[in-house]
């Protein structure tokens, strides 16, 4: 990259780089501004103000925009290979294609969750499950692209009742990455309820990981989640200590969904999690598809809704963790992450391009291919909008598809309107898909969408955190993002070890 | 309760761009009316459904448009070396040697 010399910018102190801003909502005249690569300061807006039109701008807000990447003030010695070193890395993920490969082995399920977000169909309706052929063509496709990782999830309905299926895609993945040399990493999503010794040895040799369902305690998760026999939280919590006898502790996560049962209960679901020895909680809200639309008057809340129980659970976190007790709320921890660490997230659904497609595949059990589980949950509802094709075609075909234009078209942040001058766009993401979901318009109008509401509240409850949360409270945020051990950045904790 | 909100501004001072831009941020609460006469602009906004207006809606409101105007000032400022940096960036991630220039 070249510079103009010096003599272009003579009559100007300084120019002005790409900024964008927005009052605190906890005092007006303030600001949180970033650059093109994330990095941010608070100034007051008169300060800013002062600054962008040069009236007399103070030397410190001068220095404070600079040092972030809104403005230059010596040509010959700035430098922009940090952030285009930041911006590079955000787009070589376009380069390498999808790096998180869903694969829906059977839509088989005992459960009847009334929130369940996909078709899930009667534990011997085996005509729901993937077959051999189409594994077979999926993992060729898988690795028709770059990526350098692989991650391989799989998904169902109940995963562990297609179990051969399983096996056959992990034995196939693993055999031709002996030519391929990606990382790879498999995750199964289950309720582990099916597990037995052989399928944990499976799991053991071929170090997959295994993500569960866990709600609260017995009275909500088996409210949430009924069997005939009305014991799933008892085999959940049986079944996640078997499987870590047998894999390791971190070997098993837990995932939670939140229906409207929860919402008055958030210190019951956390100290569930600490009962059962996880050291992280992710505070999803409901996907209005599948069955969860169908049920939506029981299970379904406001995303107001869901920000209050949101703030009152991360109160609950802080105040867990300052007495001693390790957890953090993962969704959080990602976000502040990107917002006091330069590097790249690499998490799907805050990407800018939209993580649909793009980052994610989805293998359904038909050999439909999908950009993302969502958009699978929409064809499942009798909408097919965003099938890419399938697993017979070219990823080539796929890519060509009406689908992927709309998410191309509509899933770029930068170029949205209400998002591209939203000063938290470098740590947010687009989801054509929800929107649509949501409102039937892929794009729609942004500051008004479920995404938006959620995530404005969610960007402005952890910078005003940063901003004027107390000591203890940053400390253990800052303990969540650089995973210290407690006791180094909070001496006083107690049980700090 | 007349609920309607109307707002008018000189154009010569506050860019139409600044306007609209502004504007666009209400239009999931409210229907949005814009005419324009000579250099004056006035905004009619209705609130939908179930919307109530907070009573400083209208300093918000010119809140928005005071920034709008800077982010055109911004705006107009770096765009050159935004699309330089996006595209060194893109160049740079793509293994292209980049012979924009900032």
């Amino acid at each position: 990259m070249k510079f103009k010399s010096s003599k272009d910018y003579q009559g100007d102190e300084y120019r002005l780089l790409p900024i964008r801003f927005r009052r605190l909502p906890w005092e007006r005249d303030r600001v949180f501004a970033s650059s093109l690569s994330g990095q941010w300061t608070f100034l007051t807006h008169d300060e800013l103000r002062r600054c962008i039109q040069r009236d007399r701008p103070p030397q410190q807000s001068l220095d404070d925009l600079e040092s972030v990447g809104c403005l230059e003030r010596s040509p010959e010695q700035h430098t922009f290979a940090p952030l285009l070193s930041q911006l590079r890395t955000r787009m070589a993920r376009l380069t390498a294609g999808p790096a998180l490969h869903l694969f829906v082995v059977s839509l088989r399920c005992d459960h009847s969750c009334g929130y369940c977000q996909v078709s899930r169909q009667s534990p011997d309706a085996s005509r729901f499950d993937m077959s051999e052929e189409t594994a077979q063509l999926a993992v060729e496709r898988l690795f028709a692209w770059p990526s350098p990782t692989l991650t391989i999830e799989f998904q169902g309905g109940e995963p562990l009742l297609s179990f051969a299926r399983v096996q056959q895609i992990v034995k196939s993945i693993v055999k031709r990455n002996g030519m391929e040399g990606r990382e790879l990493r498999f995750v199964i999503a289950s309720t582990l309820h099916h597990l037995d010794d052989e399928r944990l040895e499976f799991c053991r040799k071929h170090h997959i990981q295994l993500s569960t369902s866990l709600d609260g305690p017995a009275e909500l998760h088996n409210l949430n989640r009924p069997l005939p026999s009305r014991d799933s939280y008892e085999r959940t919590i049986r079944a996640i200590q078997y499987a870590r006898s047998a894999l390791g502790h971190d070997a098993v996560s837990a995932l939670t969904t939140l229906t409207r049962a929860t919402l008055s209960k958030p210190e019951a679901v956390i100290d569930e999690y600490v009962r059962q020895g996880f050291s992280s909680i992710f505070l999803r809200p409901l996907s209005p598809y599948g069955f969860a639309r169908r049920t939506q008057t029981r299970s379904a809340y406001t995303i107001a809704e869901f920000n209050e129980f949101y703030k009152r659970a991360l109160k609950y976190l802080v105040q867990l963790n300052t007495v001693g007790t390790y957890i953090e709320e993962t969704y959080a921890t990602l976000i502040l992450r990107m917002l006091l660490m330069p590097q790249s997230h690499g998490y799907v659904d805050l990407r800018s391009p939209t993580g649909a497609g793009l980052g994610t595949i989805v293998y359904n059990y038909d050999g439909k291919v999908y950009p993302s589980d969502e958009a699978r949950m929409l064809a499942a509802m009798g909408d097919d909008t965003f099938c890419m094709g399938t697993v017979f075609q070219s990823v080539e075909d796929w890519y060509s598809s009406p689908a992927m234009r709309v998410l191309l078209s509509n899933g770029v942040s930068e170029s949205t309107p209400g998002c591209t001058d939203c000063a938290y766009l470098p740590y947010c993401g687009s989801d054509p898909i929800d929107s649509y979901a949501r409102s039937g318009e892929p794009a729609g109008h942004r500051p008004s969408s479920a995404f938006c509401r959620r995530h404005m509240s969610l960007f402005d409850l952890l910078v005003e955190l940063l901003d004027r949360g107390d000591s203890d409270t940053q400390r253990v945020l800052e303990s969540w993002v650089f995973r210290q051990p407690l006791h180094e950045i909070l001496p006083h904790a107690v049980g700090a070890n | 309760m007349n609920d309607i909100i109307a707002v008018e501004f000189d154009t010569t001072i506050y860019p139409l761009d600044a306007i609209r831009r502004a504007v666009h941020w209400h239009i999931g609460e409210y229907y949005a009316d814009l005419r324009i006469a000579g250099s004056i602009v006035t905004l009619e906004l209705r609130p939908k459904d179930g919307t109530t207006s907070p009573t400083d809606f209208e300093s918000t409101l010119k809140n928005s448009v005071l920034d709008e105007l800077l982010r055109v000032q911004v705006r107009s400022e770096a765009r050159g070396i935004h699309e330089a940096l996006i595209r060194a960036a893109l160049d740079g991630a793509l293994g292209r040697n980049s012979n924009s220039e900032v």
